[in-house]
């Protein structure tokens, strides 16, 4: 069976629901996901040649841990959901669309769909203060060497650091707007108000 | 009790409060599903994610605790902690019904 690559260009699916709909696509027009490889930067996915399907793809994401997979994986299995792999914490599964699927959607309310989103969130946040701190470092290290290295390396990481940046601000953004037009917005004013009491404690 | 699992989980959201309520009783997962769908005569459908996040999350905090697993699928029960969150939570929707029928 021969493999199809296709190279996940830099902001074309870059939300999980952008993939959810893209390989639901392919797989109408024949093409069924295999997995996901990242190799120098890029993202590609790997398809083979099927017969056309509807089937559903739902992506989660959680912090799943590894002797814990298989409870997992048999937790959605009863739910009529297969599972086809994992990328960090996302987890992917499908479902054939069928008039009487056990359900559409993963997730039963709009709101635990926000917290997936916001788990999302959360760790983009955290990797980009990583990143930062990780700057500080760099320039004290590099002084142990001569300056024709400094002058090289330091900018040329500061330059993909930015574009690091850039690319997860964007994402972010885009998930705020997604979760924006779902959620219910006095839901979001109670969230948002719980939050602010949590910090002045 | 810890003030801010207080305000994190009250007012409860409609399937927080069904998982816990579920929970008096030892169940896993889909046991769960299976039994709101039942009660609430299908109006409530929770999705694997849904129950697979809440539960972790309450696992966490400590309202239900871990119990035995069964062929691959964990079980849980309410802890005493959940049911002092449970009891706030259906006084307060007593409430609610009470003051919503015109009576106060």
């Amino acid at each position: 069976m021969t493999e199809i690559r296709v190279k996940n260009t830099m902001y074309k699916l870059s939300n999980f629901y952008d993939v959810e709909e893209y390989l639901s696509n392919e797989h109408k027009n024949g093409h069924k996901f295999l997995r996901y490889e990242i190799k120098l930067f890029s993202g590609y996915f790997i398809f083979e040649e099927c017969e056309p399907a509807d089937v559903i793809y739902k992506l989660d994401y959680n912090e799943v841990k590894k002797d814990e997979i298989q409870n997992y994986v048999v937790h959605f299995k009863d739910f009529g959901w297969e599972y086809v792999g994992s990328k960090g914490y996302f987890a992917l599964f499908c479902q054939e669309n069928k008039e009487d699927a056990i359900e559409d959607d993963i997730f039963a309310d709009n709101l635990s769909k926000a917290e997936m989103c916001k788990r999302i969130t959360m760790t983009k946040t955290s990797l980009g203060t990583l990143g930062a701190s990780i700057f500080c470092v760099i320039p004290t290290i590099l002084n142990m060497f001569p300056d024709t290295v400094r002058i090289t390396v330091l900018p040329l990481s500061f330059t993909i650091y930015i574009i690091f940046m850039i690319r997860n601000l964007i994402h972010i953004n885009k998930l705020k707007e997604y979760i924006d037009n779902f959620s219910n917005p006095i839901e979001l004013i109670e969230l948002e108000n719980k939050k602010d009491k949590s910090r002045v404690k | 009790m810890d003030d801010k699992i207080k305000r994190v989980y009250i007012p409860m959201t409609e399937t927080g409060f069904y998982i816990l309520f579920c929970l008096q009783e030892e169940m896993h997962g889909y046991n769960i599903a299976k039994k709101v769908e039942k009660i609430t005569n299908s109006e409530i459908i929770l999705g694997a994610g849904t129950l697979y996040g809440s539960l972790s999350k309450m696992e966490r905090d400590g309202l239900i605790k871990f119990t035995k697993e069964e062929n691959m699928r964990k079980c849980y029960i309410i802890t005493n902690l959940g049911k002092e969150i449970l009891g706030i939570e259906i006084k307060r929707i007593e409430r609610l019904y009470k003051n919503s029928r015109g009576e106060f």
